[in-house]
């Protein structure tokens, strides 16, 4: 970890003379403007815990909206869109719809800090070199935590456009847990696009109630280092039917969530799991089945899971 | 002579000899000690070829014994039976063993009548494995709706029944 943090740190005092002499910071923010501000489609392959997704996309903005749409091209055929925090699956094959609604707008691509700035104290930002994707040339920015609590990432930019082609986060050993990448990438003079509307059946999920952590039953010793409270919802479950209160928090790049879930007559889940970049870590606390979660080491799991008490 | 008797003594030690024969053999071996070690010895190999494994005792182990059961008291005075009691406690043993005999039964029973009993067991683990994937699939895209993206199969058990053949 800290030879890359020292390998990529040597690169970019190397390439940065021969950049367009942007540090990370304003890398990052001519990132977050052009995917709020540009209308794009293009490919993308999706590489996740050990499992490949190539789609069609398409980002769009009509008054200030932002909107995405993903198209698989195998099978199970699906078509997902993202028309600001609400979300709808829409499997062609079954022409079964599934929504659900989300309180904070988070790209399909990458998950940008809303102030770039405010990182500096958990990331150093490095501008490392150029590469080519997508037959575009690409600046490389690696987002390298100063601490063992988050992942490191590494984030391709399109030196045109300053649209994301390429992300990559890595485990503390430095394997990649996972990869987005651009093949083909196009910019789109308007964003109007087209909407197929088909009969399909709906079903609506994850529909939520903003609530206020402080007046919860639950509290939070502290955060780590960065980590900040980002909403706390009350949403409901549709497998198991049951209300669960969702705290996320943030530090711009990592989330961790945490549910909260009247455990009822179930014995409750106890333990670990990690799924590609995503570690979870479920305990009991009397009645109440608690899960948090995130694209963090298991080690910072645990200690928000440690953190979390019943009032 | 010598010969005849040791071959004697090891067809003794193998069961081989008729009743008449082994009969007087022992007669002769209690009368002559050096015999008795010699039988002492070849059982002691016999058990070791046959099992691999050996105890050796020593040699007057089965004479100490006959000892102790000769210095053993025997009482003549007579035992007054309880009647009553000993009739309750038979009649106890008794039920209990019918009792014993019907719950044995009665679980061979059940074992036979549900065959499957075992694949249902670990369906509904599987089923319970399922519905705990579901669940986390759940929070995974409440968490992040990027999610989304991922097809069902990232999620799902690692291990689920496919099929099953009674032998």
């Amino acid at each position: 970890m800290r030879f890359l943090l020292f390998y990529l740190l040597f690169i970019s005092s190397t390439f940065a003379s021969e950049g367009q002499n942007l540090t990370g910071s304003q890398w990052l923010r001519n990132v977050s403007d052009a995917m709020k501000t540009l209308s794009y489609h293009g490919t993308v392959v999706f590489m996740k815990n050990g499992q490949i997704d190539t789609m069609k996309y398409q980002h769009s903005v009509e008054k200030g909206i932002e909107t995405e749409r993903l198209i698989s091209l195998n099978t199970p055929l699906r078509e997902i869109t993202r028309n600001s925090g609400e979300i709808s699956c829409l499997y062609k094959e079954t022409s079964q719809k599934v929504e659900s609604d989300h309180p904070v707008d988070r790209s399909f691509i990458v998950n940008l800090p809303l102030h770039a700035e405010q990182i500096s104290e958990q990331y150093l930002l490095a501008v490392a070199g150029q590469e080519m994707i997508a037959m575009r040339p690409a600046q490389i920015i690696a987002i390298l935590p100063k601490d063992n609590l988050r992942y490191a990432r590494k984030l391709w930019v399109d030196t045109a456009t300053s649209l994301p082609l390429k992300v990559e986060v890595y485990g503390l050993d430095g394997n990649v847990l996972e990869q987005v990448l651009f093949t083909e990438l196009a910019i789109d003079d308007n964003g109007t696009s087209s909407q197929a509307q088909q009969n399909v059946l709906s079903q609506h999920l994850h529909e939520f109630k903003v609530e206020t952590f402080g007046n919860s039953a639950y509290q939070l010793e502290s955060l780590p280092a960065g980590f900040e409270k980002i909403f706390f919802i009350r949403t409901s479950m549709q497998q198991s039917n049951k209300q669960v209160d969702h705290l996320l928090i943030s530090d711009g790049f990592s989330n961790i969530s945490i549910y909260f879930e009247a455990k009822g007559n179930n014995k409750g889940i106890e333990g670990q799991r990690s799924l590609g970049p995503v570690n979870s870590y479920s305990r009991v606390m009397g009645d109440v089945q608690i899960t948090v979660m995130g694209e963090v080491p298991m080690e910072t799991i645990q200690l928000v899971a440690n953190k979390v008490d019943v009032r | 002579m010598q010969a005849q008797q040791n071959e004697k003594l090891s067809l003794l030690v193998d069961d081989e000899l008729d009743a008449v024969q082994e009969l007087s053999l022992l007669k002769t071996v209690q009368q002559d000690l050096e015999l008795q070690a010699k039988l002492r010895r070849y059982a002691l190999i016999s058990q070791a070829m046959k099992t691999e494994q050996c105890s050796v005792a020593s040699p007057d182990f089965a004479a100490k014994i006959h000892q102790q059961l000769k210095q053993e008291p025997i009482y003549f005075l007579p035992r007054k039976k309880n009647d009553k009691v000993f009739h309750k406690a038979a009649l106890a043993v008794a039920a209990s063993v019918v009792l014993a005999v019907v719950w044995v039964s009665a679980s061979k029973w059940q074992k036979q009548t549900l065959p499957f009993a075992g694949v249902n067991q670990i369906a509904q683990r599987s089923v319970q494995a399922d519905q705990m994937n579901a669940h986390f699939k759940e929070y995974l895209q409440a968490h992040d709706k990027v999610w989304h993206v991922n097809n069902d199969t990232g999620v799902q058990s690692y291990a689920r029944l496919a099929s099953y053949q009674k032998k």
